[in-house]
C-alpha cells in the first residue's frame, strides 16, 4: 500500500466502508506516513465541523399536522 | 391499525426528515411541506416498506417528493435558493459572546455547505449528519455506489476548498 492507494481510498477509509483487512493495510501505511496522516485527518474534522451545522428539528405544528393525517393546509 | 403501526415506525423518523429536507430545500417552508407531502405519500406506500430501516426509505421519498415539487417550479425556485445561499452567516450575529468562536465555524460550515451543489451537499448531510452507509445513501438517492463515493469526495474536496477561503480564526 502506498500514498496513491491511501489516497484513492480516503473516503472509504473515513467511512469505515474498508474491508477490515484493507483498512488495517491503510492503517499500517498512516503509521508511517504522516502525509496521509495529515490527509485523513483533515477529512475527520471536516465531519465534526459538519456536525457542527445545525440540526433543524421538525417544528410542532409539522408533527401536528403530520398527525393529523390531513393535507397540507397552507 | 395501519395507521398506528405507520405512525410507530415513521413519526420517531420525522426530525431526521425535516433535516433532510431543510438542507434539501434550503428553507423552512418548503421543507415542512415536503415532508407533510412525503408523509402522506408514505402513508399511502407504507405497504413498500420490507423489514429493514423506515429512515432510509423515508428519505428516499421525502427526495422524490421535493424533486417532482422543483421540477413544477425549477426557475423560480432556483432563483430563491441563490439569494437564500448568500444569507446564511449573517442571522447568528446575535450569538452570545462565549459562542463566537464555535458560533463562526459553524456558521463558515453552513455556509459552506449550503454553497454546495445539491447533488454533493445531500450525499454529504446524508454521511455525515444522518451516519447512513454508502449503499442506504446509494438507495436514497437512487445512484450506484460508485457516484455516492465520487460525490462524497467531490463534496469533500470542494468544502474544505471553501473553508480554507473562510477566514483561518473562524475554524476551531
Amino acid at each position: 500500500v502506498n500514498c496513491d492507494d491511501v489516497e484513492s481510498s480516503l473516503d472509504l477509509y473515513v467511512d469505515r466502508e474498508l474491508e477490515a483487512a484493507a483498512a488495517a493495510e491503510v492503517r499500517a501505511h498512516l503509521g508511517e506516513c504522516p502525509a496521509c496522516r495529515g490527509r485523513v485527518a483533515e477529512r475527520e474534522t471536516l465531519g465534526r465541523l459538519v456536525r457542527l451545522a445545525p440540526y433543524y428539528s421538525a417544528p410542532d405544528r409539522l408533527r401536528a399536522r403530520v398527525l393529523a393525517g390531513g393535507a397540507r393546509t397552507r | 391499525m395501519a395507521r398506528r403501526v405507520f405512525e410507530e415506525t415513521v413519526l420517531p423518523h420525522l426530525d431526521a426528515a425535516f433535516n433532510y429536507a431543510r438542507w434539501l430545500t434550503r428553507n423552512d417552508a418548503d421543507a415542512e411541506d415536503v415532508v407533510q407531502d412525503a408523509c402522506v405519500r408514505a402513508l399511502r406506500f407504507f405497504p413498500s416498506l420490507k423489514e429493514g430501516d423506515a429512515r432510509p426509505w423515508l428519505f428516499a421519498i421525502v427526495r422524490n417528493t421535493w424533486y417532482s415539487r422543483l421540477s413544477r417550479r425549477a426557475a423560480a425556485v432556483e432563483a430563491t435558493m441563490a439569494d437564500d445561499s448568500r444569507r446564511g452567516p449573517a442571522d447568528r450575529a446575535l450569538d452570545p459572546e462565549a459562542e463566537l468562536l464555535r458560533s463562526h465555524a459553524v456558521a463558515a460550515v453552513r455556509a459552506a455547505l449550503d454553497a454546495l451543489p445539491a447533488d454533493f451537499r445531500e450525499v454529504m448531510v446524508l454521511r455525515e449528519i444522518e451516519g447512513l452507509s454508502y449503499k442506504e445513501i446509494g438507495a436514497v438517492v437512487g445512484v450506484p455506489i460508485g457516484t455516492v463515493m465520487s460525490r462524497l469526495n467531490r463534496g469533500r474536496e470542494r468544502l474544505l476548498a471553501l473553508l480554507r477561503e473562510a477566514p483561518k480564526e473562524a475554524l476551531p
